[in-house]
């Protein structure tokens, strides 16, 4: 699977011309067909008003379906017979690393993370980018806005900076203000800080790079200095629950042919996903920030989904944006059930939603519209699916009255319902291709995945429990849309990474009761209105009633770890057959961290207790200029009472704003001293607990 | 070195002294017991009314202020505590953090040692200008913006409004067979 010793070359304007002449050309042809041939049906017993919505709805949904078909097919040839990939510099790989490589920032943004894995992964890191040459420093850029988050952040840099000696190389800054969130803090960096770096590497709080890749990218960077961006494509690993286990596979699994199908066309102007990508500092600071949407409230004016904006702009710049998909080393985690999965989809459709302006915008590169398009189609597909299907039901039932009362030769029995057999048939063909074409292609590496039978099992296994949950994504992104519409947005959450816990019966059958009370409504309906189509009607309702206890069960670590005992949902990083070497230290180090932070009494009592955590976090606050009246202090009868009472009984921003004032942090420090050493009573117990 | 009698709450601040310098790291035991003995004396002498370990407590931590602003003397007080508690955690073991710590007067190698020791969260801050660029939206931008700020909603919900009752009107009259 890794192109060891790998060759690029560079790329003529014909053959972008060509390529993309191919992609979109297949694409546009094979929806037309489909497209004409629905028609085709259609015209046989003459077109009604909602037939044209139907063919409209039609030609929208299976352009999206033959694109992924197209990339698949495309990636597989791209990676079965291209010796020498496109790229923008001549040759890389295997050459050694420059000993002279420029100064790199490695930046990573926290909000409310568990920064125990966080730590451990750096210091593995830290120390395997010492052991070779590369000017690179760490910078952990909090918004944390949890009090016990923000202790155990500055711990557990303290500690790690203790740990490797990398004092001034390895950076902690938490923001006062988590303005315009993760955009907004990679921005305060680059407005800080981002002068003294040529190149970022950008990471997520759960994002795994080894440091072979980040010197390798650093390296790329360096033959081709028109790249603004160069994306990794990242792999999930350490999955424990059987869903995500089943996500990191097919994501091992599907992932190169698509990543690769998606650079046949897209080349130079690829896509940013935000992480586990290297990002040129310069023009970054001078063409990226973000603009502000059009609209009358500020609060809707910010973008929150900023990677595919940043790389439009990138481009809009002059600068070229790669993936290199070719690389390994660089890896993820993703949520561990499907009630999370929806968090994740609910945060990105809020996201791809707002790129919509981007759309039309006349500065954006054309392939930049195409990434924002498909981005949009994500998710605007659901309602449209929905719409066909209402659609479609409402067309059955009027053609089925049709037909009993006429002599009975259309309906659905018909040329349209033999139209429809087939269409469905070539979806189907068109949805599972890939996954075939994927596991072919995976054959020389099938041990990787568990041995030939038992991967095929698990694509099998995998497609049938999508077969289930995605008829509920499609509901719930629709509602994520209404909710939208109806300017009524969901909140904009915390990805849920632990894995230790599943999801119980009845929190999934609540959380989960939009699929399963649609597939009672819904049945009840057909049963009234059309119960000779109830059959057809029988896997959609099926999989919206079965979603919950499927959610259920592949949140389970039991039924990961059931799994794994089959050999089912392998990835090479598992099998250590493949390509891996070198990144089970850094796994090991996320399954087992050193650093296990507490809660918030025990991280609040070590802050006001132990000398040295007091004097850290007051040490890395800024001192507050301008005048004393200007400096807002933390009053002291509140801080008196914060310390007769449980620290659970005040809210997190109350501790957020007295831990922000360093004057409040060492009053309460030594007050506390004065309490224990009275044996005046307080909330926090006496200073001999652990 | 006087003991100290464990009267008037003199033996809870004795106590509290020694588990507070005991959390600050100071070794050994031996040392830190002398210290508890000298804060307390201290505290005695200074103490006019008010909790004696309160008092104590003032005096250990009017000690640590002083012992930290000797290695860092442009900073204050309590900056000054801060710095020389990180430094010392940072550059050096344990033990001999233990036995430096509220060491008067600090050797100068140690001193100096701490004073290099001077990492706070960040780097040296070099500001760049970064600044969002205008983009035009385009055609769709312009439409919204037309109906936000151009198009008044109020006439047509006014007219919508008529429109809807004279229906209902004429239905009702319809159906009353006012109209024929």
């Amino acid at each position: 699977m890794r192109t060891a010793g790998l060759r690029l070359r560079p790329i003529t304007a014909e053959e972008v011309a060509f390529r993309r002449a191919v992609f979109f050309g297949a694409v546009v042809a094979g929806t037309g067909l489909g497209v004409w041939f629905l028609a085709r049906a259609f015209v046989s017993e003459g077109f009604s008003f909602l037939e044209i919505f139907q063919l409209v709805l039609f030609g929208l949904l299976f352009h999206q379906i033959v694109a992924g078909c197209w990339l698949a097919l495309l990636g597989a040839w791209s990676l079965r017979f291209e010796k020498n990939y496109p790229g923008p510099w001549t040759e890389a790989g295997a050459g050694p690393a420059q000993p002279d490589l420029p100064r790199t920032a490695i930046v990573l943004p926290m909000y409310n993370e568990n920064p125990g894995p966080i730590f451990s992964v750096a210091e593995v890191l830290w120390r395997d980018l010492r052991s070779a040459p590369g000017e690179f420093e760490l910078f952990f850029l909090s918004d944390s806005n949890l009090p016990e988050q923000w202790m155990a952040e500055e711990r557990g840099w303290f500690e790690l900076c203790r740990r490797t000696g990398a004092w001034g190389r390895i950076h902690y800054r938490k923001r006062r203000s988590p303005r315009h969130g993760k955009s907004g803090n990679l921005a305060d960096f680059c407005r800080r800080w981002g002068a003294h770096f040529r190149y970022m590497i950008t990471l997520d709080a759960d994002s795994l790079m080894t440091a072979s890749l980040i010197r390798q990218l650093v390296v790329w960077m360096e033959k081709s200095p028109r790249t603004g961006i160069l994306q990794t494509l990242p792999f999930q690993v350490l999955g424990q629950t059987l869903f995500r286990r089943m996500q990191q596979f097919s994501a091992r699994l599907y992932g190169p042919i698509f990543a690769a199908g998606a650079n046949f066309w897209h080349l130079f102007a690829g896509n940013y996903w935000g992480h586990n990508a290297i990002v040129r500092v310069a023009p970054f600071i001078q063409y990226c920030d973000l603009p502000e949407l059009p609209g009358t409230v500020p609060a809707r004016r910010q973008i929150l989904s900023h990677d595919t904006v940043e790389a439009a702009l990138m481009r809009k710049s002059g600068y070229d944006v790669w993936m290199v998909f070719h690389a390994e080393g660089s890896y993820e985690s993703g949520p561990p059930n499907f009630v999370d999965y929806l968090a994740r989809e609910k945060r990105w459709c809020r996201g791809n939603l707002q790129h919509f302006w981007f759309l039309f915008s006349p500065e954006i590169d054309f392939a930049n519209r195409v990434h924002i398009w498909m981005g949009l189609m994500a998710y605007g597909a659901a309602p449209l699916w929905l719409l066909f299907l209402m659609g479609g039901a409402v067309d059955c039932f009027f053609k089925h009255r049709f037909s009993l009362l006429s002599s009975g030769t259309g309906g659905i029995d018909g040329p349209l319902g033999h139209a429809y057999g087939t269409l469905f048939a070539v979806t189907l063909g068109l949805l599972f291709l890939p996954k075939v074409v994927a596991w072919l292609w995976a054959a020389p590496h099938w041990r990787a995945f568990g041995g030939g039978i038992r991967s095929a099992l698990s694509v099998v296994l995998e497609t049938m429990a999508w077969a289930v949950w995605a008829p509920s994504s499609m509901l719930y992104n629709t509602w994520f849309i209404l909710r939208e519409w109806l300017r009524r947005p969901l909140a904009w959450t915390t990805q849920n990474r632990g894995q230790r816990q599943g999801l119980t019966l009845p929190l999934a059958l609540r959380r989960l009761f939009l699929p399963w009370t649609t597939a009672l409504g819904a049945g009840i309906l057909l049963l009234a209105y059309l119960p000779e189509q109830i059959l057809t009607f029988i896997p959609l309702l099926a999989a919206w009633f079965l979603t919950p206890w499927l959610s259920w069960w592949t949140s389970l670590p039991s039924a990961g770890a059931l799994a794994r005992r089959w050999a089912l949902f392998l990835v090479p990083e598992e099998t250590g057959t493949i390509s891996c070497r070198g990144v089970e230290s850094y796994l090991e180090a996320a399954r087992k961290p050193w650093m296990i932070p507490g809660d918030l009494r025990s991280e609040l009592r070590r802050f006001m207790r132990d000398p040295l955590w007091n004097s850290l976090h007051v040490r890395l606050l800024r001192d507050r200029k301008g005048p004393a009246e200007n400096r807002t202090r933390f009053p002291i009868p509140k801080r008196e009472l914060m310390l007769d009472k449980p620290p659970e009984a005040f809210p997190s921003m109350d501790w957020m704003n007295l831990l922000s004032d360093p004057a409040a942090c060492l009053w309460i420090h030594r007050t506390y001293w004065k309490r224990v050493a009275s044996r005046r009573g307080s909330g926090w117990g006496s200073a001999e607990e652990s | 070195m006087a003991a100290v009698a464990p009267s008037d709450g003199w033996d809870q601040a004795a106590k509290g002294v020694g588990t507070w310098l005991e959390r600050l790291g100071v070794r050994p035991e031996e040392r830190r017991l002398g210290l508890v003995l000298e804060i307390l004396q201290e505290a005695r002498k200074k103490r006019t009314k008010g909790i004696p370990a309160v008092a104590a407590m003032d005096v250990a931590f009017g000690r640590l202020e002083d012992w930290a602003v000797s290695i860092f003397p442009e900073s204050s007080r309590e900056r000054a505590v801060a710095q020389a508690l990180v430094a010392m955690a940072g550059s050096m073991p344990a033990d001999r953090a233990g036995q430096l710590i509220l060491c008067s007067p600090c050797p100068s190698e140690d001193a100096e040692l701490l004073r290099q020791f001077s990492h706070g969260g960040g780097l040296e801050i070099r500001l760049s200008r970064m600044t969002a660029r205008g983009i035009r939206f385009g055609p769709i931008e312009t439409i919204a913006q037309e109906t936000w700020h151009k198009f008044g909603w109020a006439p047509i919900f006014q007219a919508l409004l008529i429109w809807t009752v004279v229906f209902f009107v004429l239905l009702f009259l319809l159906e009353r067979g006012r109209i024929s």
